[in-house]
C-alpha cells in the first residue's frame, strides 16, 4: 500500500489524529491557561469528529422520518439486535477502509455496486439477525416502507446522537474551566502558568499560610 | 417499590440536588437535612438490591422500558450492588460530617456545596450501574465535572489544582471515549455484554482495532484513577479541596474508576483475552513502579492530608496489579481491596478533618500529645493505621492477605515484595505519627511559646464529625471479621463471568 492510498483512503482517520496532537500539544506546551483549555476542546472536537466520521456512508443521507412508520418502544423489543444490526452496516462500510485486500477496490471508487455487494456479503455472515429482522418488519402493519427502506443509503444516526451529548459535555467542560481559570486569575493576577507557579512557589511555607480566595479578594478591594 | 430499587439510589441523590437548589433559595439551613434523608434513602434502596442480587442473582433495569442492545439499562450484579452501597455509605457518612467543616469555611453559600456533593455521588452511583459503555462516559463526566467545582472550594491554591486536574481528567475521559469509539467501530454497538457477547462470536479480539481500543481504554482510565505515571493531579488536587470534599472523592473516585477497569477486563475483553493481550507481563511492574513510588513520597511528606494522597496513590497500584495479574483469585483480591481501602481513605480524611476542626493540626509536627487532645479520634485513627499496615483482624489484613495469596498464585514476586515494602512504608509513617502523638516532640524543638496555653487542652471534635469517624473504623474491623461472605460474593461473581457466561 502507498502513502497516497494510506492518505487518500484514511483521510478521516488522519485528519482526526492530526487534530488530536494538536490538541494535546497545546494542552501540554502553552503557557497559558486559555490556549490550554482551547487544546482541550480541540481534542474533544477531534474525538467527535472521529465519531460523526464513523456514521456517514458513500451516498449516504439523512434517515427520513415517516409519519406512519415511527417506531414504537414495543416493536423495538421483539426485534432482537436491531441496534447492533444497523451499526453493523455502518461497520461494513468502513470495513473496506480497514482490511487491506479490500482497499484498491476502494480507492479507484469504481463502483458502488461493488461496495453493495460487499455489505451483502458482511451481512451475510449474521444472516440469521438479518432475518429475524425482517421478519417482525414483515408482520409490521406498514410493511410496504419498511421494506422499501434499505439501510444502506442513510447515514447511521446513533454516533450523532452520542456526539450531541458528548458536546454538550465537552461545553460543560469548557464552562467551568474558563470559570476556574477567572478565579485564577482573581487570586494571581495572571493565567500564565510560569507566573502563577512563581506566586506558589514564594508564597510563605509551601503555601500553607495563604489565607482563603474571598478574604483575599476582600482585602484587595 | 422494590423492583424500582436499582435507580432510587440513583435518583434519589440526583432530586435531593435539585430540590436543595430551589430550597437553599427559601432557607440556606434546609439543605443539610434534604441531603442527608436523600443519602439514607438511598442506601436502603442500595441494601435492598444487594440483598436482591445476593439472593437472586444479577438484576437488569431496562430504563424506560427499553429492552437491552437498544436502551440504556442497568446490569446489576454482585460487583455493582456492593460497589453502590460502598458508595453510599462512604456518602452519607461524609455528608453528615460535611456540616461543622463546611459550614466553617464556606459560611454563607454553603448550601451550594449539597448540590454538587449529590451529584457527584449520582454520578459515581450511575458508574456502577450502568451497562452501556458510552452511558458510562457521561457519568463518568458529570462526576468529574462536580468534583472540578467540589474542588476548587477549598484553600487559595485548590482552584489551580482543580484547573490541572480538569485538564488531565478531561484527557482521560476523552480517551476512554475514543477507546468506546473503536469498540463501537468494530462492532456496532455499545451494550458491555453485547460488546462481549459479539467480540467472542466473531472472535474480534485479536484486531488491531480492539487492541487499540483495549490501551485508549486503560489509559484513559489509569489517568482518571491516577495509576503511577498519570498520577499528577492527584496530591495537589486532593490536598487543597475542602477536608468533606476529598474525603467524597479521595475513596470514591478512584476506586470507582478501578471498578471500571475491572468492569471492562472481565465483563467486555473477558479474562481470557486479557491474558492474551500480553499486557500481563508488563502491566503488574507498571503497578509496583507505583506502590515503590507512591510509598516513598507517602514517606517524605510532613503535611498530613498530602501524605494521604500518596498513600492512594500506592494503593492504586495494588489494585491496578492485582487486577492485572489476571487470575480469577487475583481480580477477587483486587476488589475486596477497593471496598477496604474506601473505607481507610475516607477513615483517614475523616480523623484529618476532625484534628485540624479543632486544633488546627495540618503537619505531623502539631500533633505532639494529640492522644490527650482527642482521644476518641485517635482511637478511629489507630484502627485505620492498623489496617493500612495491614494487622488483624482489620480489613487491611486480610485484604493484602489475598492479595499476597494471589501474587503467590500467579507466582509474580516482585509485586510481593512490592506490597511488603510499602506495608513496611505504612508502618514507618504511623509508628512515627504514634511516636510524636503519644511523647510529644523532641525537646530540641520544644521553644514554641503557645504551648504553654493552647496545647494542652482536651476538646474533641463536634459530634457530627465524631460518629462518622467511628462507625467507618468500626466498619473497617467488621469488614475485617466477617469477611467471608464478601469474598464468597465477590468470587463467586467473578467465575460466573469469567466462565463465559455470556448474560441476555
Amino acid at each position: 500500500m502507498d502513502l497516497q492510498t494510506l492518505l487518500v483512503s484514511k483521510l478521516n482517520y488522519w485528519i482526526f489524529v492530526i487534530l488530536m496532537i494538536v490538541g494535546i500539544w497545546a494542552i501540554m506546551s502553552k503557557n497559558n491557561l486559555i490556549k490550554k483549555i482551547m487544546g482541550l476542546a480541540i481534542f474533544q472536537a477531534a474525538v467527535i469528529l472521529f465519531y460523526v466520521s464513523l456514521a456517514s456512508k458513500e451516498h449516504g443521507t439523512d434517515i427520513p422520518i415517516y409519519p406512519h412508520d415511527l417506531i414504537h418502544p414495543e416493536h423495538h423489543g421483539e426485534v432482537d439486535h436491531h441496534v447492533e444490526e444497523d451499526s453493523a452496516k455502518a461497520h461494513g462500510a468502513y470495513e473496506k477502509h480497514e482490511t487491506a485486500h479490500h482497499e484498491e477496490e476502494h480507492v479507484k471508487h469504481s463502483d458502488d455496486h461493488d461496495a453493495h455487494a460487499e455489505k451483502d456479503a458482511h451481512h451475510d455472515t449474521h444472516g440469521d439477525h438479518q432475518e429475524a429482522a425482517h421478519g417482525v418488519a414483515h408482520h409490521d402493519a406498514h410493511a410496504p416502507i419498511a421494506d422499501s427502506i434499505n439501510a444502506d443509503d442513510f447515514n447511521n444516526p446513533l454516533p450523532h446522537v452520542l456526539m450531541l451529548t458528548a458536546i454538550v459535555v465537552g461545553v460543560a467542560t469548557l464552562g467551568v474551566g474558563l470559570s476556574l481559570i477567572q478565579r485564577v486569575y482573581r487570586i494571581y493576577g495572571s493565567i500564565e502558568e510560569n507566573e502563577i507557579l512563581e506566586a506558589i512557589q514564594n508564597a510563605s511555607d509551601d503555601g500553607l499560610t495563604l489565607q482563603p480566595e474571598e478574604e483575599a479578594a476582600a482585602q484587595q478591594e | 417499590m422494590l423492583q424500582h430499587a436499582p435507580v432510587i439510589h440513583l435518583l434519589a441523590p440526583f432530586y435531593a440536588a435539585i430540590i436543595i437548589c430551589i430550597a437553599g433559595m427559601w432557607r440556606k439551613e434546609t439543605a443539610y437535612p434534604i441531603a442527608v434523608t436523600a443519602l439514607s434513602l438511598s442506601l436502603l434502596s442500595a441494601v435492598a438490591t444487594l440483598i436482591k442480587v445476593g439472593i437472586a442473582g444479577p438484576v437488569i433495569y431496562a430504563m424506560g422500558g427499553w429492552s437491552a442492545p437498544f436502551g440504556i439499562h442497568f446490569h446489576i450484579d454482585a460487583l455493582s450492588a456492593l460497589m453502590a452501597v460502598l458508595i453510599q455509605v462512604v456518602a452519607l457518612l461524609t455528608a453528615i460530617h460535611s456540616r461543622h467543616p463546611i459550614h466553617s469555611s464556606i459560611g454563607e453559600k454553603s448550601y451550594l456545596y449539597y448540590p454538587l456533593f449529590l451529584l457527584f455521588v449520582t454520578g459515581v452511583t450511575g458508574i456502577c450501574q450502568t451497562a452501556d459503555a458510552f452511558n458510562l462516559y457521561v457519568l463518568i463526566e458529570v462526576s468529574a465535572l462536580t468534583s472540578y467545582a467540589l474542588i476548587a472550594m477549598g484553600e487559595k491554591r485548590s482552584v489551580h489544582a482543580s484547573f490541572n486536574y480538569l485538564l488531565v481528567g478531561s484527557l482521560g475521559a476523552t480517551l476512554y471515549l475514543l477507546g468506546v469509539g473503536y469498540l463501537y467501530l468494530k462492532t456496532g454497538t455499545l451494550n458491555m455484554q453485547d460488546l462481549n457477547f459479539i467480540m467472542t462470536t466473531r472472535e474480534l479480539f485479536s484486531t488491531p482495532t480492539i487492541q487499540v481500543a483495549l490501551i485508549l481504554l486503560m489509559v484513559g482510565l489509569w489517568i482518571k484513577m491516577a495509576q503511577f505515571p498519570f498520577h499528577g493531579w492527584l496530591p495537589n488536587a486532593y490536598t487543597w479541596a475542602p477536608s468533606p470534599s476529598a474525603a467524597l472523592m479521595g475513596p470514591l473516585m478512584t476506586k470507582v474508576m478501578v471498578y471500571v477497569m475491572i468492569r471492562f477486563m472481565i465483563s467486555v475483553y473477558g479474562l481470557d483475552a486479557i491474558v492474551d493481550s500480553m499486557w500481563t507481563t508488563w502491566v503488574p511492574y507498571l503497578a509496583i513502579a507505583g506502590i515503590v513510588y507512591g510509598s516513598l513520597m507517602a514517606l517524605s511528606q510532613h503535611y498530613l492530608r498530602r501524605m494521604v494522597t500518596y498513600i492512594i496513590v500506592a494503593e492504586i497500584g495494588y489494585m491496578v496489579g492485582a487486577a492485572w495479574l489476571a487470575t480469577e483469585l487475583s481480580i477477587t483480591a483486587a476488589f475486596y481491596h477497593v471496598i477496604s481501602d474506601a473505607l481507610m481513605t475516607l477513615a483517614l480524611f475523616l480523623c484529618i478533618a476532625a484534628m485540624r476542626v479543632r486544633h488546627d493540626i495540618r503537619s505531623i509536627h502539631d500533633m505532639e500529645n494529640i492522644f490527650k487532645k482527642m482521644p476518641i479520634t485517635m482511637v478511629a485513627f489507630s484502627i485505620v493505621a492498623l489496617s493500612l499496615v495491614g494487622i488483624p483482624p482489620t480489613s487491611g489484613f486480610i485484604s493484602k492477605w489475598y492479595l499476597i495469596s494471589a501474587g503467590i498464585d500467579a507466582g509474580h514476586w516482585p509485586y510481593i515484595i512490592a506490597l511488603l515494602l510499602a506495608s513496611f512504608a505504612n508502618a514507618v509513617i504511623f509508628f512515627r505519627i504514634f511516636e510524636i502523638g503519644v511523647f510529644g516532640k523532641k525537646p530540641a524543638e520544644g521553644h514554641h511559646h503557645e504551648e504553654s496555653h493552647d496545647k494542652k487542652y482536651l476538646s474533641e471534635a463536634p459530634f457530627s464529625m465524631l460518629i462518622p469517624c467511628l462507625v467507618i473504623s468500626a466498619s473497617i474491623i467488621l469488614l475485617g471479621i466477617f469477611n467471608q461472605p464478601f469474598i464468597e460474593m465477590i468470587s463467586t461473581t467473578i467465575s460466573s463471568i469469567s466462565g463465559g457466561e455470556v448474560l441476555q
